[in-house]
């Protein structure tokens, strides 16, 4: 224990990971096709939890619309093989080009008031909408999708398929790790604590802001286009707002201020709601129950530590040191 | 050097039905301490949220530097060279002492958006420089709200310091803060604007501080400038006497 | 578009904006108020909708329009007891809590009335039309306007006349400071929630014989509905009404035009007035 806490924050972080990398490598070797198909879900989930734990627990916003930038990229990849007939690469590269471009715009509007209520009202807003245009509009399917042959010619097995996913996480994880270590990342705590100090040290908060969601709608893209693969196939369950409130689960869950809670959550959460829906009808209200029961108490998730216990209970003015 | 540093002019701000600051007009040089003092309500935080653009004037100018500054939004204003600390410690509460400077030294570096982990030993440097300057270089790694009150407004100015300033504002430094704790913040602070050429500004209702801290006092009542000068000349002003002192010596 | 034509999708237009301002006036309340997002109050609206089906067929249907918001509002009043560790705490907290509900409600709903749509029949005064200045307009519709307009103006004047809509505004102000002055500021706030959602329970009365809805409806209804509260702007309750009305009107004009499309209005409309002020284009602009 104590050989442990004597490393720096660093080195146990990287200890974590590589622990956690090999376990699933591991892992995957003994397991069959359906246990690959739910670990390419789990894995993707991380990543997508991963992601919208920048804006969430580190940038202080509430994004209750994630959804639309994974569904985004979802559809635009299929619809850029499927309808496009591009090939497999190109068609990669232009999902992340036109969902950036259109994330850039939906950012815009969230962020116009630079208000978290009404970021959190708009980013859901606009998550209905498209789900619901997403059910209606005949050249993406409808309501049963496009389905095509959207893996890439070397992954195209489920276990090829499966270590694809595996591989990119892990790198896109790698990397959200990373921009955590960032200068700009720290302005971006700095946000969450107290965004007009901010301001009055010369930044634009809205700009601050932006940077932060379009960071993370980048990784929440990738992680769209990895499920397209999985499934074969764009479908508006990818939309909706119940995937958007999953995300959110998972950080709650895990914890939103650690590094490693989204992942956490991701597998927790992905792992009840695959057996729940065997184990019961009334899948919802468990989920809603289990919702309930963890925001009352688990505030601040599995993985705690100090900051959150800070942001959560806040020491009181003039408060002696710990 | 006899260019005002901060020129107000005929400034003016309505709330509704209310006349919060009416027709201020004034001067600040170089290098000056002036306190801005006045009765409870008489406009003084106001005053400076119209200096700073953190509420937009009715009407009037503000000159920073010889810049026509009106209207400019606060971010660009703070990188023409004003900044403001607050009445109420601002800090960034999760993050530690060395963090709270870090950010404002990220950004006076321009390395605001940049997205990658950056080796910043010269960062470092900077950092400690700033927190030595307030004595806060041993909390480094504290978190900032278990900090005492005492050390947060030095975090605070440490923070506003970073910035490289020409003015600084203060919302009463000294509130909530043990006397000799004052004393020995105001002598840091006067310490620091001669040696980094810094013009003040600071609000307070400590006389005591006021009289032997500021080169220059203004007296707000009601919205409206009522007096300017040295203070001997304020302490035998009439009107100040009647509005303020309660007519006679403090 | 005739004349008669115009005139009757304008007052469909109206009515639906009123029962949709129902809804969302009292999640207005519950945010100026207490500062808490309630997205379960989609789910609210469903319940009175399902608990009238069972209700009007005991008692009638004019009596369930008292009843039963008092019902949802009983249970409301539980949820909020629900709420109550959270107070103080991240926004998010309370915002996953009602969603959670939401989700228990709905299924809730399908344990005890299943999955199949149903309708109400209308007692006989108020089926069929009524002829004004020679068009002919479904009474129901004007009977939907009519409550939901006594409403609002009870609402108004609760808010505005009331020594508890006094509180109210007080609160919204500065909480500490009415805590201080004595006044139970929990019961205040459990009582301004049940009032939240009896409002939006009375919405679902309203609907029940007009649309069928399945239970799953509880959910995507809040979204449907809260561009309304982006419209008229998150901290304003006056501009519910206004945003309400043309929200309304633009359904009902736009199922005209665009058929396939009409869901989506609000919240495209929502997206424009985003840009034209982030505030809520009834927000009354004020010097900053």
């Amino acid at each position: 224990m104590k050989a442990w806490k004597s490393l720096s924050k660093i080195k146990q972080d990287a200890i974590v990971g590589a622990v956690l990398v090999i376990t699933i490598f591991v892992y995957s070797l003994f397991a069959s096709d359906s246990v690959l198909d739910f670990m390419s879900r789990t894995v993707i989930m991380m990543l997508f939890a991963s992601a919208l734990n920048i804006i969430l627990g580190f940038g202080g916003l509430r994004p209750l619309g994630m959804a639309t930038y994974f569904g985004m990229g979802s559809y635009v990849y299929v619809i850029m093989c499927v309808r496009g007939g591009l090939d497999r690469t190109l068609a990669i590269a232009a999902a992340i080009v036109i969902s950036m471009a259109i994330s850039l715009f939906i950012n815009v509007i969230c962020l116009r008031a630079n208000d978290d209520l009404t970021f959190a009202f708009v980013s859901m807003g606009i998550n209905t909408l498209l789900y619901t245009m997403v059910f209606k509009i005949q050249f993406v399917g409808s309501d049963t999708g496009l389905t095509g042959n959207v893996r890439l010619p070397f992954a195209s097995s489920p276990s090829g398929n499966f270590y694809l996913c595996f591989f990119v996480c892990a790198i896109c994880i790698l990397l959200i790790y990373l921009f955590f270590h960032s200068p700009f990342a720290t302005v971006l705590k700095g946000s969450r604590d107290n965004l007009e100090r901010l301001t009055f040290i010369g930044m634009n908060t809205m700009h601050v802001r932006l940077c932060a969601c379009m960071v993370s709608s980048f990784f929440v893209t990738i992680a769209g286009i990895l499920y397209a693969m999985r499934n074969m196939g764009a479908f508006p369950v990818m939309f909706s707002t119940n995937t958007s409130t999953e995300g959110l689960v998972m950080c709650l869950i895990g914890g939103m201020y650690s590094f490693f809670g989204p992942i956490l959550g991701a597998v927790i959460v992905t792992f009840i709601s695959t057996q729940l829906s065997i184990l019961t009808n009334y899948y919802q209200f468990v989920l809603g129950a289990i919702i309930v029961l963890c925001v009352l108490f688990l505030q601040g998730g599995l993985l705690r530590d100090k900051v959150t216990k800070e942001l959560n209970e806040p020491a009181k003015k003039g408060a002696v040191k710990k | 050097m006899n260019e005002p540093i901060l020129k107000v002019e005929n400034l003016n701000r309505y709330f509704g039905a209310l006349h919060a600051t009416r027709n201020v007009s004034f001067e600040i040089m170089e290098g000056e301490v002036r306190a801005i003092i006045g009765p409870n309500g008489a406009g003084k935080s106001t005053l400076m949220d119209l200096i700073t653009n953190r509420t937009v004037p009715s009407s009037g100018k503000v000159l920073f530097r010889g810049d026509d500054i009106t209207g400019l939004s606060p971010d660009k204003i703070v990188h023409k060279g004003m900044t403001k600390c607050f009445q109420i410690s601002k800090l960034f509460t999760s993050l530690t002492v060395y963090e709270n400077v870090q950010i404002a030294r990220i950004e006076m570096n321009k390395k605001t958006f940049s997205l990658f982990p950056v080796h910043d030993r010269y960062l470092k440097e900077e950092v400690k420089r700033y927190l030595s300057l307030v004595g806060l270089e041993s909390k480094m790694n504290e978190v900032a709200a278990y900090l005492s009150y005492g050390d947060q407004r030095r975090l605070d100015i440490a923070i506003a310091l970073a910035m490289d300033p020409k003015l600084l504002i203060l919302d009463e430094p000294a509130a909530g803060v043990a006397r000799e704790e004052a004393y020995t913040l105001m002598q840091l602070i006067r310490k620091l604007a001669e040696e980094r050429n810094m013009t003040i500004i600071f609000i307070e209702h400590d006389m005591d501080i006021v009289f032997n801290y500021a080169d220059v006092i203004s007296v707000l009542r009601d919205g409206e400038l009522i007096a300017s000068g040295t203070p001997e000349e304020i302490k035998k002003n009439q009107y100040v006497q009647e509005a303020y002192l309660g007519g006679g010596e403090s | 578009m005739t004349v008669s034509f115009f005139f009757q999708t304008l007052i469909s237009g109206i009515s639906n904006g009123m029962v949709s301002y129902l809804m969302i006036a009292g999640v207005s309340l519950i945010i100026s108020g207490m500062s808490m997002v309630n997205f379960g109050q989609g789910a609210f609206y469903v319940l009175g909708t399902y608990l009238t089906y069972t209700i009007a067929a005991k008692i009638g249907f004019v009596p369930s329009l008292i009843l039963v918001p008092i019902l949802v509002a009983g249970i409301g009043y539980f949820v909020e007891k629900a709420t109550r560790p959270l107070f103080g705490k991240d926004m998010l907290y309370i915002m996953l809590l009602t969603y959670g509900v939401a989700y228990m409600l709905c299924d809730i709903i399908v344990m005890f009335w299943g999955y199949s749509i149903r309708l109400l029949s209308l007692p006989a005064f108020l089926n069929g039309g009524v002829k004004i200045v020679g068009i002919k307009f479904p009474v129901y519709y004007i009977f939907e306007i009519v409550i939901s307009g006594i409403t609002a103006f009870a609402f108004w004047l609760m808010i505005n006349k009331t020594k508890l809509g006094m509180l109210t505004r007080a609160i919204i102000s500065d909480r500490p400071m009415v805590a201080n002055l004595g006044v139970n500021v929990n019961q205040m706030f459990s009582v301004l929630f049940m009032i939240g959602i009896g409002i939006a329970g009375l919405g679902g009365v309203l609907n029940a014989p007009v649309t069928g809805m399945s239970p799953k409806e509880g959910l995507s209804i809040f979204g449907n509905v809260m561009p309304i509260l982006c419209i008229g702007g998150l901290r304003n309750m006056d501009g519910c009404l206004p945003a309400a009305l043309l929200v309304g009107l633009v359904n009902a004009f736009g199922a005209v035009y665009l058929p396939q499309y009409y869901n989506v209005l609000p919240a495209a409309l929502m997206v424009i007035c985003m840009f034209i002020n982030p505030k809520g284009i009834f927000t009354r602009r004020e010097g900053r």
